[in-house]
């Protein structure tokens, strides 16, 4: 034997350490797992909405004539339209940003401190 | 080279070595590791003992918060309806103020039991971390690791634990047995627990031997064959299962790569998988597919941030480029066709695909032409380039850009529709194309095309300044013989388009393309198809239809199986299913025969010398090859047999041939006759090759070239490589293969000295015909030959043989019209006496018995049906023939 290792039932202590490694994991994955899968939620949000609304592209191609087609009325009716059409789409890009923020700061970051204040409240005013 | 190498550190001597063993490293001297191009592996002793330490302790707290966090969430529920019920004054009955602060209590201790049940899936139910796909290692860090000279710290040193998922490392853990002595690991136990796995039946029964469970855990379950270790060679245990994680391209370890680890300590259970007809790889493919499948099915979700995202392409991506009012009438968008169907194309193509990416990079003349076989999967590579595209696995300067296929036949009915035609059309598409950006067009079956037209109204001669000057990179394919007609015939064109061979693609690849087809052919049929079936699809499109190509005819064989299985009353796709359907396809009798097909070769020898006299040499050497054929055993890049037939006329040698066409092959119409005597002229070669061609109908054939030495020395050569090789290829790039067929090749070589010998000389007669071989054939094409067998001339016994033979002939066919007919041995001695020509051998036979009896018979009857309108009751022979 190199190392002692028993695997038998666990004591009271050991599964009460076991409750200390659960509220730590549990805090690191609300504060550390979370934020960052929502952040990573966030990008891809941004990327189906970029691609499905083209918005990259066009913007891009603002300078560009409508459909490629090099005369006045090219140039025109692509900057009339694409100048129409960039801030309604970048404004639903940003309602979707501050959408996150809102939920990310009102949920998230508050939601067990917030919970765990009510909980213990009553023996507070006591 | 593989993506991740397996090594042990040496504490003692401070040193690392390669490992690839897989013994199970017990001895604490040594440490396993695994190391890829850029992560390291390594689980310490240490941090395994106290892992397995907290385990049981874990395991009980998790027991204890999912029943208290359940507990709470179910008296939540009643609890918030009373407190809002109270709140809301809807109650009569006030509760007292101490009751109403504990139901809220309650209540909000329910709202942090459901985060914690949160936590507990979002951390409990899979792996911590997700494994990537590892580039294949470089030589020179397998050579570094192999001197020392490795840099350790340029490496990520991974936990491979944190990339189990939760069930593997339960299974390792319940292996475990603590005792006296300690604690160790009963891998028997293990191997069972595997076993009931739901992922390792599922593999088991893909490959249609779900009995293998009961044999892997029972029969081969010694302790030899799976001992008891110490605990810490769960070390071991743990760095193979993630190895075969990595090298299967799975994310996580799974049960099945536990599996495979064992099955790589204890070689001797994949003697079970031999007992079941199932080869190892097999089954490590058949997990590679579920595990690809299954994170293919997860990709059609946008949102699955552990996926990655593939842009579709916007809804205002067609505003920045130009119009293409015709090209929309007459194309399709390749990227949208890829993204709607689904699938994985280009497989076993990528060097072809970075060819032609690297040629659409260039400024200029990005146009390239895909040149190969039909079947090879020309058209997949443009479906490759398209999902690459689509996955965003392409140089910045391909970008964005969206593959067109052009319709040739929309395209010709569009031109003939407008009043301007074929020019008018390809004006407006030219003017089109330059407002492009971002497009490739593609034309499958370029050719078809280019030859449309006759003279000056031929498409190219409007097409050639659209394709020399287009303002978009143009691909097509075309086949090799096409490729070298137009380019003989239009050089300046074809050299304006890059030439990107397109090869056959290997099996293993064909195999990893049907597998891509499983689902949808599941779908479609509402059928299973196991695995085993799909490597019989390709073992027997490899033998029996060398004609064609792969992938196309792997693919088209397992369609076509896959729609008689949902025929079936199982509706399962099995290996006797798919050779069946081979068999019906190429009318050929697959190898691994039937019972009825066995016996049929057995009894071979005894049916044709029912129907043919002597010659046992001949008739032996032929029945050889065929039961050599049909077990499988033989070289299949060469045909059954090639064999040379000397003797006088009459002897037999044709007659044999036909005999086994129609014995064996099935038919007269197996047989292939040339009569070589016909053709003593170079220019015939043609005429020889148009009948060579017959091959491509019946490839399970007899080939008889009558006659051989008749013919010139530039039509042997024709001969030289089909005999080596089984192959001939046409002036048109056609290859023929006759590997499926016997070829038989007669001569009267050395007749006159056979004829004058006498029966007891005959061995000495038929060395000296032999030696007179080179000066009538060139001694490479005799060497060509698997047996060249010489007949001897028939006595008079052998003849009075054949005409009992060709008497009983006559005798059937009259019993076919309910005719009763008799003979004795006078009508035999009078065919002998009348049908013996010495040199001759039978074939006067057959014409004294159609002279005298036929002519006879035939009157006899006619005069029956004029007297009594009915054919003759009884015929007797002897009554027949003439009394001299």
């Amino acid at each position: 034997m190199i190392q002692d290792l028993r695997l038998h039932k666990p004591t009271t202590l050991q599964i009460f350490s076991s409750s200390i490694d659960f509220v730590r994991s549990f805090f690191g994955w609300w504060y550390g797992d979370i934020p960052l899968a929502l952040f990573a939620l966030l990008r891809r949000v941004f990327q189906v909405f970029n691609d499905t609304t083209s918005f990259g592209v066009i913007l891009r191609g603002y300078f560009r004539p409508w459909k490629n087609d090099y005369n006045i009325a090219g140039w025109l009716v692509g900057m009339v339209i694409k100048t129409i059409y960039l801030p309604l789409s970048g404004s639903l890009f940003i309602l979707i940003l501050g959408l996150f923020f809102a939920l990310l700061l009102l949920q998230l970051a508050v939601l067990p401190v917030v919970i765990g204040l009510i909980i213990i409240n009553p023996f507070l005013a006591a | 080279m593989s993506n991740v190498i397996t090594a042990f550190h040496d504490k003692l001597q401070d040193k690392s070595q390669l490992y690839d063993n897989h013994a199970v490293i017990i001895d604490s001297q040594y440490e396993p590791f695994l190391i890829t191009q850029f992560d390291l592996f390594f689980l310490s002793l240490q941090e395994l003992t106290e892992r397995l330490k907290s385990y049981k302790a874990m395991i009980a707290f998790r027991k204890i918060k999912r029943v208290v966090s359940t507990s709470l969430l179910i008296a939540a529920i009643p609890l918030s309806i009373i407190y809002v019920m109270q709140t809301l004054a809807l109650s009569s009955t006030t509760l007292p103020h101490s009751l109403l602060v504990l139901i809220k209590e309650i209540i909000f201790l329910a709202a942090l039991a459901l985060l914690i049940l949160w936590h507990e899936v979002a951390t409990n139910f899979d792996a911590h971390k997700l494994l990537v796909t590892y580039p294949k290692i470089d030589d020179f860090l397998k050579s570094s690791l192999e001197n020392q000279g490795v840099q350790f710290q340029q490496y990520l040193i991974q936990q491979p634990l944190d990339y189990f998922h939760p069930v593997t490392f339960d299974l390792i853990v319940n292996a475990l047995t603590t005792t006296k002595q300690g604690t160790i690991l009963d891998t028997a136990k293990l191997l069972k627990t595997i076993l009931s796995h739901e992922h390792v039946i599922r593999v088991l029964t893909r490959l249609d031997i779900p009995e293998a469970q009961k044999r892997l855990s029972a029969v081969q379950l010694t302790p030899e064959s799976a001992p008891q270790y110490d605990y810490t060679a769960v070390q071991s245990f743990v760095l193979y299962a993630t190895e075969q994680a990595i090298l299967t391209k799975s994310k996580r370890v799974y049960p099945e790569h536990l599996l495979l680890a064992l099955f790589a300590i204890f070689p001797v259970l994949k003697e079970v998988l031999q007992e079941q007809k199932v080869d190892f790889m097999t089954f490590v493919k058949t997990i590679e597919w579920y595990i690809i499948n299954e994170q293919y099915q997860a990709r059609t979700n946008a949102f699955d941030i552990s996926q990655p995202y593939y842009a579709k392409g916007g809804v205002a991506d067609g505003w920045v480029k130009g119009y293409t009012f015709y090209l929309d009438k007459i194309s399709t968008n390749v990227l949208e066709q890829v993204n709607n169907r689904g699938g994985i194309y280009g497989v076993g193509h990528t060097k072809e695909i970075n060819n032609l990416i690297g040629i659409l990079q260039k400024e200029y003349d990005a146009n390239a032409v895909l040149v190969g076989d039909p079947g090879v999967g020309k058209s997949s590579i443009i479906y490759g380039l398209a999902q690459r595209i689509l996955e965003g696995d392409i140089p910045p300067a391909l970008k964005n850009l969206t593959i067109k296929t052009v319709d040739i036949n929309k395209f010709l009915s569009l031109a003939s529709a407008g009043q301007g035609g074929l020019p008018e059309l390809v004006q407006k598409l030219s003017e089109e194309l330059r407002k492009q950006v971002g497009t490739i067009l593609y034309f499958d079956d370029l050719e078809v095309l280019l030859s449309t037209g006759v003279g000056e109204g031929t498409a190219i001669s409007y097409l050639m300044p659209l394709l020399l000057e287009s303002p978009v990179p143009i691909v097509g394919t075309m086949t090799f013989a096409q490729y070298t007609k137009l380019k003989e015939r239009y050089p300046t064109l074809i050299d304006a388009f890059k030439e990107v061979r397109v090869d056959q693609v290997s099996e293993e690849d064909t195999f990893t393309i049907l597998t891509t087809k499983i689902d949808q052919l599941e779908k479609m049929h509402k059928i299973s198809i196991s695995i085993p079936a799909l490597k019989e699809v390709i073992t027997l499109t490899a033998t029996y239809q060398p004609n064609k190509r792969f992938p196309k005819k792997a693919v088209e064989l397992l369609e076509q199986a896959a729609a008689q299985a949902a025929n079936t009353k199982e509706r399962k796709l099995t290996r006797e299913l798919v050779t069946q359907v081979i068999q019906t396809l190429s009318d050929i009798p697959v190898a691994q025969a039937s019972p009825e097909e066995a016996e049929k070769l057995l009894t071979l020898e005894k049916r044709i010398h029912q129907k043919y006299v002597n010659q046992h040499d001949a008739v032996l050497a032929i029945v050889d090859s065929l039961q050599r054929a049909k077990t499988n055993i033989r070289n299949t890049g060469h045909p059954f047999g090639v064999f040379l037939f000397l003797g006088p006329s009459g002897v037999g040698k044709t007659e044999l041939a036909k005999i086994t066409a129609k014995e064996y092959f099935g038919s007269d119409f197996s047989l292939i006759r040339i009569d070589l005597s016909q053709y003593k002229r170079d220019d015939d070669i043609p005429t020889i090759i148009n009948q060579l061609k017959k091959v491509t109908v019946r490839p399970y054939t007899l080939l008889l070239l009558d006659e051989f030495e008749k013919t010139t020395p530039a039509i042997h050569d024709i001969f030289m490589r089909l005999f080596d090789e089984g192959i001939v290829v046409t002036p048109e790039d056609e290859t023929l293969y006759f590997n499926n067929a016997i070829i038989i090749a007669t001569s009267n070589i050395g007749s006159d000295l056979l004829l004058k010998t006498p029966p007891d000389k005959f061995e000495e007669a038929k060395l000296q015909v032999l030696d007179l071989l080179p000066t009538y054939l060139k001694v490479e094409l005799i060497n060509r030959f698997d047996k060249v067998v010489v007949f001897g001339a028939l006595s008079l016994e052998h003849l009075q043989q054949i005409a009992v033979l060709m008497v009983n002939e006559l005798v059937s066919k009259l019993a076919e019209q309910g005719i009763r007919s008799t003979y004795t041995n006078k009508t035999i001695a009078y065919i002998v006496s009348h049908g013996y020509s010495p040199g001759m051998g039978a074939r006067p036979l057959r014409r004294v018995l159609q002279d005298s009896l036929e002519t006879a018979l035939a009157k006899n009857i006619l005069q029956s049906q004029q007297a009594t309108g009915k054919n003759p009751q009884d015929i007797d022979f002897d009554t027949l023939i003439p009394s001299n």
